[in-house]
């Protein structure tokens, strides 16, 4: 019979595990640091917007622990580009369906914020608020983009 | 016309014996995508249904076929093969 290149299920369902996680810390991370700025440029002083000066030390360990939550599950799983699980997975249709969906999602999430948000930063300084304007949009479509995934990635 | 798609995956799975996992390594898939085409949450393309197909060992239209316009044939097809 012929089949495709000999694939491990366990393999793959551990890469995916660990993709899903390594996404979800990605996330985690794009909230903070979108928020931290967004914090700096509206409302500059508040400790949201001023953590990372009073707390420097806390952005090494965070970014230590969060690589280590991503990578000691896997023990010495390490992801090959042109291992055959890796490549099943990167043209896995389900998951490029959803990536496809995922952006749509992401691209209306962004579109229809314009508005809101051009009004919500009205207020600000000009150069304060097309810089909130750029850190909101492009946080809102990554996060939407990610937590969008995600959610379609579910069983 | 509002036509969809009808599958007999996991007719043609349980006939073999087969889970899921061990179907979607011999199409090079991953478990989530034929669970999501046996439950009719995703069409595959025709690149995937043929080598689904080439893995079960049966031809497309036994496995696919459109609702409404021509059936599946019946389920002795496969077992010709």
């Amino acid at each position: 019979m012929r089949t495709e290149p000999k694939l491990s299920p366990e393999r793959i369902e551990l890469l995916l595990r660990l993709s899903r996680r390594g996404l979800m810390v990605v996330l985690a991370m794009l909230v903070i640091a979108g928020s931290t700025i967004l914090a700096h440029l509206i409302r500059p002083g508040t400790p949201l917007a001023d953590w990372p000066s009073r707390l420097p030390w806390l952005i090494p360990l965070s970014i230590v622990f969060m690589v280590a939550i991503i990578i000691a599950p896997g023990g010495k799983l390490r992801w090959r580009g042109d291992g055959p699980e890796e490549l099943a997975i990167l043209q896995d249709e389900l998951r490029l369906a959803n990536l496809a969906r995922a952006q749509r999602f992401a691209l209306f999430a962004v579109l229809l914020s314009q508005i809101p948000l051009a009004l919500l930063l009205s207020g600000l300084p000009s150069a304060s608020a097309v810089m909130a304007m750029a850190v909101s949009s492009v946080t809102l479509g990554v996060v939407t983009l990610i937590a969008s995934f995600l959610v379609l990635d579910t069983e | 016309m509002d036509e969809g798609l009808r599958n007999t995956l996991k007719v043609q799975r349980a006939i073999r014996d087969l889970t899921q996992a061990d179907l979607a390594v011999r199409a090079g898939v991953t478990r989530k995508s034929v669970n999501a085409i046996e439950t009719g949450r995703m069409v595959p393309s025709v690149f995937l249904a043929l080598k689904i197909a080439r893995a079960l060992e049966v031809s497309v239209e036994t496995i696919f076929a459109l609702d409404g316009g021509g059936s599946i044939p019946e389920g002795d097809r496969d077992r010709e093969t």
